[in-house]
């Protein structure tokens, strides 16, 4: 044997896909050695990476609500729980950190994005169309009580407020996650308006042009 | 925060701050050390599988390879290691994983509508420097022979064995010799001898001369394991 088969041999040892792992001792070795970094795609890495991890959470799609909670609530659990960063969720559906801030604080309610990145949304976190539709009123019933509360500061808090078949006498869970939020129920109905109802209407037709078809 | 991730050096990922944040689910942390890992681990990978995979697969192989660790990084034990060596180690792991699937089959478990249209990411050229890195040894600049008699042996001995008993007995050998030694020899996987020179701060052949007695070494280890 010469020197080159006695170092394959050593090789075969440490990287065959039968030889035990590397130990610390023989990775820092390795490591140790001064070499420059590859060059990486890091958008397309993290892109996928946001995927893997949100597959690994929801293999099947997510497809009713448990909690009556907004859409940007929800989203900021889903990433916290993923342990993803909003840079890693902004660059998996091309957009800047910033974004997806003010989808989770519902400063861009649901609804004005547009339904484009919605559905990168939708389909990177793996949620179906009627669990959206759940989400969008939640959304826009909590944003609406908020606007009402800005015209008519002296109301109380919309807990006698019953609307055809809704109930929420604690309020909505948007920035306060301390807050339990109401379970939603088989029976409720989702109030929305016209404007929310056509934001639905073309997030589907996306979300069928992309051939999301298990979220539909 | 905005923008883009903090960048450090690879070699910084095992400040025990760092690591403290990261384990305890420090998001910035994550996205910290994923792009600093993300370089090097590739790098690794196309040495140390040269022949088994090229820039792209190495490229996927440390994607997964991060996913895996982002999975259970809260597993990680700051005291007992260190970060970066956890790393490679699941990087070579996740490599070795991607050998044993047939290569006209590899499945992509991401082979699902886009949220984003691929040509909206700029596409990374993969230059060809990535290609190339060092070759194994030659026996051009012969220091020295080993002893025809005992390499036969070797052969002998490790030719009857299974393939699982043969990988456990030369790992054992290499476990068993000098540390130096030892160090020469797995530099010399992934390294050329002018990065080792680099390394230890000696000259190539030097290099070439420690390795030939390190695998002396190693050759004595193994014959006297037969006999013990």
């Amino acid at each position: 044997m010469n020197e080159k088969e006695l170092i394959e041999l050593i090789k075969e040892s440490l990287l065959s896909e039968e030889a035990p792992p590397l130990t610390d001792a023989e990775a820092e070795v390795f490591l140790s050695l001064p070499m420059q970094d590859s060059p990486v795609n890091l958008k397309r890495m993290r892109k996928r990476l946001a995927e893997r991890v949100l597959i690994a959470r929801h293999q099947e799609p997510v497809r009713r609500i448990e909690q009556k909670i907004t859409f940007g609530t929800w989203i900021r659990r889903a990433r916290n729980a993923a342990r993803l960063s909003h840079d890693v969720i902004a660059t998996a559906i091309g957009k800047d950190s910033l974004f997806i801030e003010s989808v989770e604080n519902e400063e861009a309610l649901p609804w004005m994005l547009t339904p484009s990145a919605m559905a990168g949304m939708v389909i990177l976190f793996r949620l179906h169309i009627d669990a959206v539709r759940q989400l969008l009123s939640y959304s826009y019933v909590a944003d609406k009580e908020r606007r009402q509360r800005f015209s008519y500061p002296h109301l109380s808090a919309p807990s006698s407020e019953v609307r055809a078949g809704l109930m929420f006498p604690g309020g909505y869970s948007s920035r306060e996650d301390d807050e339990e939020p109401n379970k939603s129920t088989k029976s409720d109905h989702l109030e929305m308006d016209e404007e929310v109802v056509r934001f639905l209407s073309k997030l589907r037709k996306i979300l069928e042009r992309r051939q999301a078809t298990d979220l539909l | 925060m905005n923008g883009e991730p903090k960048k450090i050096a690879f070699e910084d990922l095992d400040e025990p701050d760092f690591v403290a944040r990261l384990v305890a689910g420090g998001q910035r942390e994550f996205d910290i050390m994923y792009e600093a890992a993300a370089r090097r681990l590739k790098r690794h990978v196309l040495r140390l599988f040269r022949e088994s995979f090229n820039a792209k697969d190495a490229e996927d192989i440390v994607e997964e390879a991060l996913f895996n660790a982002q999975q259970s990084i809260t597993t990680f034990k700051p005291g007992k290691g260190k970060l970066t060596a956890w790393l490679l180690r699941i990087a070579v792991n996740t490599a070795k994983n991607h050998k044993k699937r047939p290569s006209h089959k590899k499945q992509d478990p991401l082979v699902r509508s886009e949220t984003v249209a691929l040509d909206d990411l700029p596409d990374q050229d993969y230059p060809t420097a990535d290609h190339q890195i060092p070759t194994a040894p030659t026996s051009t600049n012969k220091v020295g022979r080993f002893s025809d008699k005992k390499t036969e042996l070797i052969k002998g001995i490790l030719a009857h064995l299974s393939k699982e008993e043969r990988l456990a007995r030369v790992r054992r050998a290499l476990g068993n010799i000098g540390e130096i030694s030892r160090d020469i020899l797995l530099l010399t996987i992934e390294g050329s001898d002018k990065e080792i020179a680099e390394k230890l701060d000696i000259t190539e052949a030097n290099v070439r001369v420690l390795r030939f007695r390190a695998l002396k070494e190693f050759i004595d280890e193994l014959q006297q394991a037969e006999t013990r």
